[in-house]
């Protein structure tokens, strides 16, 4: 039922993105930053994430996922989340699937691809983009599960910093932009240049590169 | 002079559902925005019409009422659009994320923090024509110019 209003509404997730398309055109696929560098705890956690994703996605995330129905492809992203967390060693007690109009309700904006609730502990992914048969949105959507996951990794590393291999001064710098957050539905810049969201997305972007 | 003042804008950027942290980080970034982006946000904040602004081939209404971002952010990005292009439309395809923290969660990260904390000044001067940042200073200071 919930899938089915889902469905319902996605037609503004995809009217934003044809419509960016048709402005900007077609843009490559994420890459990570070129002065992102991994330090060497990160690239062991990088290439576990490969691993993951070339067995659960034999022929490409996006061939595979294209091919699997609604419930199949949730049933996917709940394994693989559930099996990157026992890897990364972070807390993920809930998983969940919200339309846009849920996740606007909750004070996203349309044209967002999920979140990490840091009270809770649990992962809250756009099911329209899952629901899409558009093979950058899916892919997308694996990397909005390693980027939520990472998040997960910052909180635990700067609750418990001596039990994850984080350097200090990078702890200072999650822990200090934790408490002055740039949001996303102000300033695009600030939000993705803010040290919290640059690890994250850089981390997901090296973790999918070229698979 | 074009001028907007700070209560009033951070009192009109929570209205819109931020907390008080949302609304000083996205003052701190308008006060940087080009001089000419400024001087019309300032004007569409006294008037609340809908400016015939556009960067490359995309004009604030577009971005208003097809992309569905607020005011606030449809500047911010057109400034950015403005500036560094490729960077601004290779952000602008992506959905983005967010984080749910809580307020009791922030004090006691800044509690652990100690004296690491980095307290940010408010800078509660109005928003000017005259007084915009240099984005290039890296001095830190919070002086406007």
């Amino acid at each position: 039922m919930e899938i089915a209003v889902a469905v319902l509404v996605g037609w503004a997730l995809v009217s934003i993105f044809e419509f960016i398309t048709d402005k900007i055109g077609p843009g490559p696929s994420p890459e990570p930053d070129k002065n992102y560098e991994p330090t060497k705890s990160d690239m062991q956690m990088i290439e576990e994430g490969r691993e993951i994703i070339k067995t659960y996605f034999p022929d490409g995330i996006e061939n595979t996922m294209i091919s699997l129905s609604a419930d199949a492809r949730i049933e996917k992203i709940k394994e693989i989340t559930a099996e990157i967390a026992a890897k990364y060693k972070i807390e993920v007690n809930y998983l969940t699937f919200l339309s846009v109009e849920q996740l606007v309700e909750k004070g996203n904006s349309q044209y967002t691809a999920g979140y990490y609730d840091f009270e809770q502990k649990g992962i809250a992914i756009n099911v329209n983009m899952l629901l899409l048969n558009n093979g950058e949105m899916l892919k997308d959507v694996i990397n909005t599960i390693f980027h939520e996951c990472r998040h997960a990794y910052q909180f635990m590393a700067i609750h418990h910093p001596d039990e994850y291999p984080v350097d200090p001064q990078t702890i200072l710098d999650w822990a200090n932009n934790f408490t002055n957050y740039i949001s996303p539905e102000l300033d695009l810049k600030g939000y993705m240049n803010q040290p919290i969201e640059y690890d994250a997305r850089n981390f997901a972007d090296y973790t999918l590169k070229d698979l | 002079m074009l001028l907007v003042n700070y209560f009033k804008l951070k009192s009109y950027i929570k209205s819109l559902g931020f907390n008080d942290n949302d609304a000083k980080q996205a003052i701190k970034s308008l006060r940087k925005m080009d001089k000419e982006l400024l001087k019309v946000f300032i004007t569409w904040f006294h008037t609340r019409e809908y400016p015939d602004y556009q960067v490359e081939n995309l004009s604030f209404t577009d971005l208003v009422l097809t992309v569905k971002m607020n005011e606030i952010k449809a500047f911010l990005f057109l400034d950015w659009l403005k500036k560094e292009p490729d960077l601004a439309k290779k952000a602008l395809r992506r959905p983005t994320d967010s984080i749910k923290i809580s307020e009791e969660t922030i004090t006691k990260i800044k509690e652990n923090l100690g004296s690491n904390y980095k307290e940010e000044v408010e800078d509660t001067s109005d928003i000017s024509e005259n007084n915009v940042e240099n984005e290039k200073d890296t001095t830190g200071s919070n002086e406007l110019k």
